[in-house]
């Protein structure tokens, strides 16, 4: 009788538990607490002169050493990020607006070579960009461009066109058709519908796509070392690797400089995640 | 009067329909000339450009070249670090293909699993957060993490009085796992988000129905949820195949390739062989192989696994 008793009084809060999702709690828990640990050991490490990061390493130390900040600032950190977000605005421009009115003649205008010409930008998914790297480093000599901010603009405005093209005409193509009828009745040229019509409707996805073209492009490296051989030109990421070597054994100033990095894109994150997230969950990124 | 006006307004006649035809390719041709001048530059004229280019023995510094048919593909063949770098980066492509999509897929599964509304949010906020950390500090703290003299790896094994036998990323026979190991858990943000978009599109009342035929927990997860996510399953396993193929950040921040050529990848050797030995043609071989390769992988992807909402339209 009792053992029944206690058997059921078990089962309801192993119930109990379960409706809350403890062990999803739990392993997600655990997951983020891995996930965020290099973060947490950088933030650590800014804090510490060479003593603490000695002795007292992975616990929080005493006095906390902010002077690194300054003193990791001081590696022109700053002019590093301002070229960044410059050659994040002109890559952003050169592949939104093209993307925009290419996407939307293909999503709805009929006209010769549709088809065909958008074969042509979805082959480019196929083509890895390992193959295009050095002749486009070479065709960058060959225009005169190296080493100029132009050559940062034009290649990555480039390169993210297929993908905005794709997403966007999935969406545009995916508008109620009535929308573009009444307004071609009432004589709108193509350019008028767009601007006016398709343009506040599809803030959100577009925004989303700036979003990621934005992370990709922040985090080049590669490309951006091959193009590039004048200091003052470097973008953050070019130049956190200098910095790396600069500061290699000053574990403080090192990883204040990190923080100091992480920064334009946590300010960018904090206000555009809502964006962000409602935009990945859309569904128009699927194949 | 006004019926036939209106008439005339709603179904042209042929030879208006054929005006309009060539009015609207006049508009639409000059809405893609931006795209097409920008892409003809940077993607077009660099592919055919490398295709070209690796039948030569082009340096890339002077325009003069020959001609040498297949000798590129035949060192190809015969060069010992190729070989080496095909076998890591065969090992980087399995790496790369279960790491996108396994832990995103069970965390993106957990959290839809969860009741409120609020936790799911957190949660989605706080696994894709991690992207504003720039890649060369990830890599470079995880560089950290496995200094063999004073990493955390190293702290870990020392506290517990174990003896760390290997150099990590300086051994020569395992750098390549420790190299694929960074960023463990590996639950990617982006792709938590791109599963729970699939998941919270299925349609409740197949869940419900499923429910009723007894498939509960994980078996409901292995003949309905599965079968519905392949779409995205696809995009982000062939994103990850290609990623796997001819990325070559890790090499290019932290390893170049080394120690010898334990990292080394065919991305990282066309690029050392391209850019720093100027042997163009050699390196535009590398990539073309690349490029055959990639595509292989891809068509099969796509021919193999095919969704179900696929079949449906059969």
């Amino acid at each position: 009788m009792t053992s029944t008793a206690m058997l059921q009084r078990e089962l309801t809060l192993r119930e109990r538990l379960r409706k809350a999702g403890w062990t999803q709690h739990v392993t997600l828990g655990v997951l983020l607490a891995l996930t965020f640990y290099p973060i947490v050991l950088m933030l650590l490490f800014s804090v510490k002169d060479n003593t603490q990061f000695v002795v007292q390493r992975y616990e929080l130390s005493f006095p906390l050493h902010f002077s690194n900040f300054p003193r990791a600032w001081g590696g022109n950190l700053f002019y590093y990020i301002i070229n960044s977000v410059a050659y994040v605005l002109g890559g952003l421009l050169l592949t939104m607006v093209p993307a925009v009115l290419a996407a939307y003649s293909f999503a709805r205008i009929k006209f010769f070579g549709r088809n065909v010409l958008f074969y042509m930008v979805i082959s480019l998914f196929m083509i890895p960009w390992i193959l295009i790297l050095l002749p486009a480093f070479y065709l960058v000599i060959d225009l005169g461009i190296l080493s100029t901010r132009q050559a940062f603009w034009l290649s990555y405005g480039a390169w993210g066109l297929p993908f905005a093209i794709f997403v966007l005409r999935t969406f545009f193509a995916g508008l109620p058709e009535d929308l573009f009828e009444s307004a071609r009745v009432d004589g709108a040229r193509e350019a008028r519908i767009l601007w006016s019509i398709v343009l506040p409707l599809s803030r959100p996805i577009v925004g989303t796509l700036a979003l990621l073209q934005t992370y990709s492009i922040w985090n080049d490296i590669i490309w951006a070392t091959t193009i590039n051989v004048n200091p003052a030109l470097k973008p953050i990421m070019v130049g956190l690797m200098q910095f790396t070597g600069l500061y290699r054994t000053q574990y403080g100033p090192l990883n204040a400089g990190y923080v100091i990095a992480s920064i334009p894109m946590l300010l960018l994150f904090a206000f555009t995640s809502r964006l962000f997230v409602r935009g990945m969950m859309s569904g128009a990124i699927r194949m | 009067m006004q019926k036939q006006t209106a008439a005339a307004t709603s179904m042209p006649q042929p030879s208006t329909r054929r005006v309009l035809f060539w009015r609207n390719t006049f508009t639409a041709w000059l809405f893609l000339v931006p795209t097409f001048v920008l892409l003809f530059l940077f993607s077009y004229f660099p592919a055919v450009s490398a295709l070209y280019h690796s039948l030569t023995n082009w340096t890339g510094l002077y325009p003069a070249e020959n001609f040498v048919l297949l000798e590129n593909f035949e060192e190809l063949i015969s060069d010992r670090t190729v070989r080496a770098s095909m076998n890591n980066m065969a090992i980087v492509m399995v790496w790369s293909l279960f790491s996108s999509v396994i832990p995103a897929l069970l965390v993106a599964v957990m959290i839809d699993s969860l009741r409120s509304d609020r936790a799911q949010y957190w949660y989605r906020l706080l696994f894709v957060a991690p992207i504003v950390v720039p890649l060369v500090v990830t890599l470079n703290v995880w560089s950290f993490i496995y200094d063999p003299d004073i990493g955390l790896v190293k702290t870990i094994f020392d506290a517990n009085g174990w003896e760390l036998q290997t150099r990590m990323l300086g051994d020569p026979k395992y750098a390549i796992f420790f190299l694929v190991a960074i960023g463990f858990p590996w639950v990617s943000g982006v792709n938590v988000l791109i599963f729970l978009a699939g998941l919270q599109a299925i349609d409740q009342e197949i869940r419900d129905s499923a429910q009723l035929d007894g498939a509960t927990g994980f078996r409901r997860f292995l003949y309905i949820d599965l079968p519905l996510l392949l779409g995205q399953i696809k995009l982000i396993g062939i994103l990850a195949v290609i990623n796997g193929i001819q990325g070559f950040h890790a090499q290019f921040i932290l390893t170049r390739g080394g120690p010898g050529y334990a990292t080394m990848v065919p991305g990282m050797w066309m690029y050392i062989q391209g850019y720093n030995y100027y042997r163009m043609g050699y390196s535009s071989a590398i990539g073309s192989v690349m490029f055959i390769l990639i595509l292989m992988l891809s068509m099969f992807i796509l021919q193999r696994f095919r969704s179900p909402a696929e079949y449906v339209a059969e």
